[in-house]
């Protein structure tokens, strides 16, 4: 290695140092305080579950009613966990791949304070009975403008870093990123100002309402996923991502189709068609830029199987593009001319979110928090069995979620519904029953496996990692895994 | 990619299905006309007004933050996407000696007057777009009434006539769905029970009319609050079963699909 280069190396070395330490609070708090709404929801979704399947579980009060729980796990789950894992994790790449270190870390910090205070009262305002009702929008109406308002000032702070990097490309994951940012605020605008302000046609706003949880889901956490996992997977393994073509249709497919999904809801009901079949066509056609994710994580991957199973990291973001191409089939099916009358108002509905959003998103988060934390900390994760059974369970519980919530569930449970002849009310009640248990299932072992995690999670807040130069892998040896497994700055090198 | 490309492709992927989805139908939904009745053909001229009672403000607002329609559809859908809803028993409308079939596919002025039209997410409980005709039918007595549940009826509101008596089957379905007055098969329900929506008051002289048929310490009855009595209120203008204009009126036909 020539003088110049070691130089370079050092330089690179220390520029990502700096970024980290610039973001190292803000980030840190995104991810804890995300992590514990996750296990606010993940309790609220277990009761909420359990609930669907013995209704006499905890009865009484307005707070302890399904009606009422289902939204506030929801609600915790897409904007305590989800948003702020998403924000963590999108402002902290957008540093890296600009180049720059964060220049308002204490205005981001401030912001997330604000986020959490928010969510707080709006949670609350669900289990006091004063919430909307809506999925995904059951806080006070109130709420939203004080979130849109937080999420303007982090992202105006992050997006700004894009503008003003120095020299070089655009890599794949800050098109995803920047994509995120854009639609982000366009989508949460419209979706409530249609919704809750504008005194259009009752219809109407109940149809932008379920536009909204689809295009909020395809249009922010599915790209902030994949964004997390471009990096993470060439960064990790050491390869150049795949196909450069592949992950330009991927992004740009997702640009086109997944705006379209969500009016599918309301398949059959009194709203223009078009509306109702450009849904489903675009539920449809997901599996496009979801398969092409896919294809290309899986071929960068290929052949590196036993740094997969080593690295936490790699072991996440695997499992995520599986659960994304599992997303994309299960839209596909789902959403298909037959299918659609069945699924539309069946388990499914609750079913194909909690995957996307636990099977796809959550475990792309995970992989980069195993990432980040610890070069935001200095310290290494602490215990390789916690994050093999976080993963294990989590996996397990995605899986359930994913074949009992969504495909038997919706299935099954839409077929009782449509049969109408001789199928009083009360069978379909009956057949019901079997999915809710398994939904309620799969929810404790996600619970479960989440344990390990916040306890993990907790102690590296506490800057009780392991202080080491070697990243905690999950060897089965006693010895640590000593080969570095990415020695050059890898990403630099990819075809981006 | 440059990144002005990049800009204008998301600002256009983005612009065609936010004008298309969102704001276009947003604008030319909210200046629908009801239809209007035709003398030649209905016998009579004005506009159709949907022939909706109740609180539909509060208690639509009530209905939403419970979570109602988390479980709750009010959504009969078009034959051509699932004839199911149409022709499970009760849903559409009834078919009744005195007024005929009334069943009928949901139409956009079924929910004039909501604020978010409250068309459910998932079908753990029976579709409630009909409710208020559904239940005035089963709590019809025998001899006056034809048909109905005799057993249910009385043990309801026996004294009021059929429309209280749906209201007292509404008022012990939100304090406990599963009660052995429901029938059999109620202790199924998934349904919440919400006794918080009701209070314990002294009788007093007079037995109130809307004091819920279950057992009470002595001298005490329940008694719905106000919220319950929005709720209820909303709840049983829910029917969609009133006649049409002709030139709005279509009667899909029933196939085996």
């Amino acid at each position: 290695m020539s003088n110049e280069e070691s130089n370079e190396v050092v330089y690179d070395a220390k520029r990502r140092a700096e970024i980290d330490h610039s973001l190292r609070h803000p980030v840190m708090f995104f991810f804890t305080s995300g992590a514990a709404w996750l296990a606010v929801s993940l309790l609220l979704g277990c009761v909420s579950a359990l609930k669907f399947a013995f209704p006499t579980f905890l009865e009484g009060q307005v707070w302890t009613s399904n009606g009422v729980l289902f939204h506030a796990h929801l609600n915790t789950f897409v904007y305590g966990w989800g948003m702020q894992a998403a924000i963590g994790v999108a402002i902290w790449l957008m540093a890296r791949l600009s180049r720059q270190p964060s220049r308002a870390p204490i205005t981001i910090l401030v912001a997330g304070h604000l986020w959490n205070l928010a969510v707080s009262i709006g949670t609350l305002g669900i289990l006091a009975g004063k919430g909307e009702g809506i999925v995904w929008m059951a806080f006070p109406r109130a709420v939203w403008p004080a979130l849109l308002a937080i999420y303007a000032v982090i992202a105006v702070w992050s997006v700004v870093q894009f503008r003003v990097q120095k020299e070089g490309h655009v890599y794949i994951s800050q098109w995803y990123l920047l994509g995120a940012f854009f639609w982000f605020p366009w989508v949460f605008l419209s979706g409530h100002f249609f919704t809750f302000v504008y005194n259009g046609n009752s219809l109407m706003n109940a149809a932008v309402a379920s536009w909204f949880s689809s295009a909020l889901m395809y249009l922010w956490f599915v790209p902030v996923g994949i964004a997390a996992i471009y990096y993470l997977v060439p960064k990790v393994s050491g390869r150049p991502v795949y196909s450069y073509k592949l992950a330009l249709l991927g992004f740009w497919s997702l640009a086109i189709i997944a705006p379209w999904i969500g009016m599918q809801k309301l398949y059959g009901g009194p709203i223009p068609q078009n509306l109702q079949l450009f849904g489903a066509a675009a539920s449809i056609l997901f599996a496009i830029p979801a398969l092409s994710v896919f294809i290309n994580i899986f071929n960068t991957l290929r052949g590196r199987d036993e740094v997969i199973a080593h690295s936490p990291t790699l072991r996440f973001s695997f499992a995520a593009v599986v659960g994304l191409l599992m997303l994309g089939g299960i839209g596909f099916i789902l959403n298909l001319s037959g299918v659609l009358r069945l699924s539309q108002f069946s388990i499914s509905s609750y079913g194909l979110m909690a995957a996307a959003m636990y099977g796809f998103f959550s475990l792309a988060m995970f992989a980069a928090i195993y990432f980040i934390v610890p070069r935001l900390t200095r310290r290494e994760w602490l215990s390789r069995r916690f994050i093999r059974w976080h993963f294990t369970f989590s996996v397990y519980g995605a899986l359930a979620l994913a074949i009992f919530g969504t495909l038997l569930g919706a299935l099954l449970h839409g077929k009782a519904v449509e049969t109408w002849e001789g199928f009083p009310w009360v069978n379909v009640v009956k057949q019901m029953g079997a999915y809710t248990t398994a939904i309620a299932v799969a929810w404790l072992f996600i619970l479960y496996a989440n344990i390990f995690f916040f306890v993990h999670l907790a102690l590296m807040w506490l800057r009780l990692g392991r202080r080491s130069a070697h990243p905690t892998l999950l060897t089965h040896e006693e010895r640590l895994y000593t080969d570095e497994p990415a020695k050059a700055p890898t990403l630099e090198n990819a075809n981006v | 990619m440059s990144t002005s490309t990049f800009i204008v492709g998301l600002l256009v992927t983005f612009t065609i299905p936010w004008l298309a989805l969102l704001a276009v139908p947003s604008y030319t939904m909210s200046k629908l006309q009801p239809p209007e009745y035709i003398e030649a053909l209905d016998g009579k001229s004005g506009v159709f007004v949907p022939k909706r009672a109740g609180n539909l403000a509060t208690g639509l607002q009530i209905y939403h933050s419970l979570g109602c329609a988390v479980c709750h559809t009010q959504m009969i859908r078009h034959t051509d996407a699932s004839g199911a809803d149409m022709w499970r028993q009760d849903w559409a409308g009834i078919i009744s000696a005195t007024e005929g079939d009334t069943r009928r596919e949901s139409r956009w002025f079924d929910y004039i007057g909501e604020d978010i039209a409250p068309i459910g997410f998932m079908r753990i409980g029976p579709d409630l777009a009909n409710l208020a005709p559904r239940l005035r039918e089963r709590v019809k007595v025998s001899p006056d009434d034809v048909g109905g549940d005799d057993e249910l009826a009385k043990s309801l509101n026996s004294s009021g006539q059929v429309q209280e008596r749906a209201e007292s089957w509404l008022y012990l379905h939100l304090f406990n769905p599963r009660d052995g007055v429901f029938g059999p098969d109620a202790r199924r329900s998934k349904c919440d029970a919400h006794p918080s929506l009701f209070e314990l008051k002294s009788i007093g002289t007079e037995r109130n009319a809307l004091a819920l048929p279950v057992d009470a310490p002595d001298g005490m009855q329940y008694l719905p609050k106000e919220k319950a009595r929005r709720l209820v209120n909303y709840l049983m203008s829910m029917q969609r079963n009133d006649k049409l204009p002709q030139t709005a009126s279509f009667r899909p036909k029933q196939s085996d699909d």
